[in-house]
């Protein structure tokens, strides 16, 4: 992380990148989950498949935005279903695209483009 | 979930990963988790959605796989460009790579296009390459002989120009004094006794005189052939074996040259030995045996075998006619007692002879293959019209961003070709399946012909295909490439795309594949009608538990009527007493045995000449026959004692016979005669069908005892499985003769199954293709119409926002797809009535334009033409406006 100080050079993010960003703003996950709970908040919209996601999360994985789970939580520690959590970096590359998606939003209100209050 | 794991979609998800992520995507993220995640969301598909939402999740996750592949290795190797400082200069493998990877990433953006394309390149391809491959070894490779093309087969003919057999004097002459041919031969088929080993046998012999080997350019792989003086009276008699018969019955005894064979009961010298891969130009020859030895006089006045001769270089079939009518005339003033029917001869080419009943069928099995290949053709044309047509925009930035002409052909190109090599590959195990199929359907082509899949008859049906998938594929790409890309990029283009001129073409080829989709349909459904007339017809005897077998009695053995007689009566009495049978009886011919010949009937005081008379089938028959077959006499009295050798002769007349000669009068009394034979008429029986395919023949029925003869068929009737009695049966003619061979032992209806196997045969081949047909135009017309919905997203949304109701755009939608049906329907009728005439020959109780086959079939196509509308339009009455309107 220490090389790439600027997280900004990220932006825009793909929508895979940043729907496993959001899946993992508040919980560590394994793959299945990231992919069930991104189905779920994008009512299928989004809907990854085992490689994109993991194309994806090797990605975030080189550029530091997210770790893997080091210790085995409970006793049944199994290498094939390895969690992940946010990093410092990945949170603050989050809340970036964030922002760059509300202030899109909000200039297609000003626009008459969606009705007021979507923001 | 660990079923799960161990099932082969996994299996094949774990091998594609080895096979396309390069290995430096590994290190952060491991196979197995990768392998995991996939047979957790893979397991989810089939619980929620059964097999096809496996197969869903799998061809998701499949296509994905290979995109994500595709661009870590564009990745890379821009890595790689990056340490290197430099680019890689591009060879042409590289190129080659691209466009493959290229046409690969195509695919799975539209894999059901792509499948589908592959699906029907493979059964168009499957299917013509093994029709074509069986009638290449049929009608083309079927006489084994060199030069086949000059050889005729040389006969006598009466005045009405029917081909009769030459005598022994008139083939002699010919032999020595025409000048059109290097050589002639005689040659008769028949079958011949084998005594003299542990077990009697019969075997098919083919008579010939001296010239054949050399005639046919073939020479015994041990041994020799004839040679001259061996086919003449008083000459040696000798017999060259097939190479199985020489394996069968002497092991392949190396030192078999000059040893002897009991043929007929009489010693021939074997003096060669024919190759093993020798197809003999008569079905299953065994032996060759020295003509001399025909049990038929050798006179000017008998008929006694078929000739067949070599044309002389530079002579044509038509000089050789005319040469050899005046050599008949010659000899006909020369001899003019002996030459009523011989005044003149009949040719043919020896092929003609032996393909003449193969023929229609062939020429219908071509046309059928020929026709799935046009639709097969018409199917890939159509998908790449429509692929070209949906990519028309892709296109265009690529030109936009300077892709050069030549490089848009060559991707378009490459993808053709590989769509049609992938297709092609399936296509040949097809061809080879199906080449298997057919000769497991049908033995009989094993036995005589060498069919193996045709390297000319694949080339073409590819190269076809190829040139289809190219040409439909090309001619888009060029008016892509040549018109303003700016156009195609604004979104008036994507309306736009959906030209008239390319629907069109669209339509054209749905038509023209729902059209010849009809015409195979119309045609399996008139053989099936024929099928099912035929499996109704009344044979006029009843065939159950009836078994059949043939003897035929030795000249030389039996040289007296009284020898004959006797033989035939101890066989019926040892065989009627055994343990089992109900009855027996002996016939001359039985029927659907192919035996038995007609005669002319001249009615006695009708002053006919016999040219003129009817011609009536002749069968001398033992005098239980009747009872036995369960053939009704309906007038007068069967055949019995009374008829005896000596007394007046009796015949029983069939009903026909009784119409045809004594219309409207009581045939009863009449006097009549038949060849040398004078007889009167004492009964009528009811008809017998001779085969299914005929009308009953007519028929006179005269007693074994007035007219014996050496050839000799038995119907046994049993109380159990007929063939349970076949030993018993065979063990009793042996305690009569132990050296009498006999033959042909099964149940009649075995003989009437295989009389109709060449016809059951065309109808499953026809149908199989008719199947294929349908599918295939179903596909093709559901891909049209699809495509026809994509496009019109827009128009369609439009529509629906201004008021029309989802159940207007369904019928709106399917009212086009039919119209075009229609048309097609009216083509493929008229076609189809133009070409069920061909059929003919084939059809049975229906007539080539069965009204019930011309409208069923069209109505039947109909609905699933209709299914295969109706989803598209479906999907589009299911289009949500809002949406489409926003889209860009």
């Amino acid at each position: 992380m220490s090389k790439n100080s600027d997280p900004s050079r990220h932006l825009p993010l793909s929508v895979p990148v940043y729907q496993i960003l959001l899946s993992l703003s508040d919980r560590e996950l394994h793959g299945y989950a990231v992919i069930q709970d991104i189905r779920l908040r994008t009512e299928g919209e989004v809907d990854l498949t085992a490689s994109t996601l993991y194309a994806a999360v090797k990605r975030m994985l080189q550029s530091g935005l997210i770790s893997e789970v080091g210790q085995p939580r409970g006793g049944d520690w199994d290498s094939r279903r390895r969690s992940y959590r946010l990093t410092p970096a990945g949170r603050a590359l989050l809340e970036l695209e964030a922002g760059r998606l509300k202030r899109a939003v909000r200039m297609a209100v000003e626009k008459r483009i969606l009705p007021a209050g979507t923001s | 979930m660990e079923e799960v794991k161990q099932s082969w979609p996994v299996r094949i998800y774990a091998a594609l990963l080895t096979l396309l992520l390069p290995d430096s995507f590994w290190g952060a993220i491991s196979r197995d988790q990768l392998i995991d995640l996939f047979s957790r969301l893979y397991g989810e598909g089939r619980e929620r959605r059964g097999w096809w939402g496996g197969a869903r999740a799998f061809r998701r996750e499949i296509a994905s796989l290979v995109r994500i592949a595709l661009e870590e290795r564009r990745l890379q190797r821009r890595r790689f460009e990056a340490v290197l400082g430099r680019r890689e200069r591009s060879t042409m493998i590289d190129s080659i790579v691209q466009d493959a990877r290229q046409a690969l990433r195509v695919w799975t953006q539209r894999p059901f296009s792509a499948l589908a394309a592959i699906a029907m390149i493979a059964l168009g391809i499957g299917a013509s390459t093994a029709v074509f491959s069986l009638s290449q070894a049929i009608l083309v490779d079927t006489v084994a002989i060199e030069d086949p093309n000059r050889v005729l087969v040389l006969m006598s003919a009466d005045r009405e120009g029917n081909p009769r057999l030459l005598s022994y004097e008139d083939f002699r002459d010919w032999q020595q004094e025409n000048e059109v041919f290097e050589r002639i031969a005689a040659l008769l088929d028949q079958s011949v006794n084998v005594t003299g080993g542990e077990r009697p046998e019969r075997i098919r012999g083919l008579f010939v005189s001296s010239s054949f080997f050399s005639l046919i350019g073939v020479e015994p792989a041990l041994g020799r052939g004839l040679a001259p003086g061996e086919d003449e009276p008083g000459g040696r008699r000798a017999v060259v074996l097939s190479h199985g018969f020489w394996q069968r019955r002497w092991g392949g005894d190396a030192e078999i040259l000059g040893q002897s064979v009991k043929l007929n009961n009489e010693n021939h010298v074997i003096v060669g030995v024919m190759p093993a891969d020798h197809r003999p130009i008569w079905d299953q020859t065994e032996a060759w045996i020295s003509w001399q030895t025909v049990p038929r006089s050798l006179d000017r006045y008998t008929g006694s075998a078929m000739g067949i001769a070599r044309l002389k270089p530079g002579v044509s079939q038509e000089q050789a006619q005319l040469h050899m009518g005046q050599l008949a005339t010659r000899l006909a003033q020369a001899y003019p007692d002996s030459v009523i029917n011989r005044s003149r001869i009949h040719l043919s080419p020896l092929r003609e002879r032996f393909l003449r009943w193969q023929r229609p069928v062939m020429l219908v099995l071509m046309a059928g293959a020929a026709m799935v290949l046009l639709i097969a053709c018409a199917n890939v044309a159509n998908l790449q019209l429509t692929l070209a047509g949906g990519r028309r925009r892709e296109l265009a930035i690529r030109a936009a961003l300077g892709g050069s002409k030549l490089r848009l052909m060559r991707q378009i190109l490459s993808e053709s070709l590989m769509l049609s090599l992938v297709g092609g590959v399936i296509g040949v195990i097809l061809a080879h399946w199906s080449v298997k199929g057919v000769l497991a359907l049908r033995p009989y082509y094993r036995d005589f012909f060498d069919v193996s899949i045709d390297l000319q008859a694949l080339t073409f049906c590819l190269a076809a295909t190829i040139a289809t998938g190219v040409l439909f594929g090309l001619a888009p790409a060029l008016l892509a490439s040549r018109s303003n890309p700016a156009f195609w990029l604004s979104a008036g283009g994507r309306g736009q795309s959906w030209r008239p001129a390319g629907r069109r073409t669209r339509n054209s080829l749905a038509v023209v594949q729902f059209a010849l989709a009809l015409v195979l349909l119309i045609g399996a459904g008139l053989l099936l009608r024929s099928a099912h007339q035929m499996s109704r017809v009344d044979t006029g005897f009843d065939p159950q538990r009836l078994l059949t077998l043939e003897y035929r009695l030795p000249g030389n053995k039996y040289d007296e009527p009284a020898k004959i007689l006797d033989f035939h009566r101890r066989t019926l009495a040892e065989i009627s007493g055994l343990p089992g049978v109900r009855g027996v009886a002996a016939a001359g011919a039985l029927p659907f045995s192919g035996n038995g010949g007609s005669l002319p009937l001249i009615p006695e005081g009708s002053g006919l000449e016999a040219a003129d008379a009817p011609r009536i089938g002749a069968n001398n028959v033992s005098p239980g026959y009747f009872r036995l077959m369960g053939i009704p006499i309906l007038q007068g009295r069967a055949l019995d004692d009374r008829d005896r050798s000596g007394s007046k002769i009796s015949a029983v007349i069939s009903r026909r016979t009784a119409e045809a000669v004594w219309p409207d009068e009581d045939p009863l009394g009449k006097r009549f005669r038949m060849a040398d034979l004078s007889a009167e008429v004492v009964g009528v029986a009811g008809d017998v069908h001779l085969s299914l395919t005929q009308e009953a023949q007519s028929h006179v029925y005269i007693s074994m005892a007035q007219a014996p003869s050496r050839f000799a068929s038995l119907a046994v009737r049993t109380s159990g499985d007929p063939m349970s009695m076949a030993p018993s049966v065979q063990k009793a003619i042996w305690r009569i003769d132990p050296d009498q061979p006999v033959w042909e032992i099964m149940p009649i209806t075995q003989r009437i199954a295989d009389s109709v196997a060449s016809r059951r045969f065309t109808l499953s081949v026809l149908s199989a293709f008719a199947l294929a047909a349908l599918l295939l135009a179903a596909v093709g017309i559901y891909a049209v119409m699809a495509f026809s919905v994509s496009q019109r997203t827009r128009e369609i949304g439009v529509r629906m926002a201004l008021g029309a109701e989802r159940r207007g755009i369904l019928s709106w939608m399917v009212a086009q797809g039919m119209r075009l049906l229609a048309v097609g329907a009216v083509a493929g009728l008229a076609a189809a009535s133009a070409l069920t005439h061909a059929l003919s020959s084939m059809l049975f109780g229906v007539a080539p334009l069965d009204p019930i086959t011309f409208s069923a079939t069209p109505l039947a196509l109909a609905l699933v033409a209709l299914v295969a509308c109706v989803l598209p339009a479906w999907r589009a009455s299911r289009i949500d406006p809002a949406t489409t309107l926003q889209r860009p």
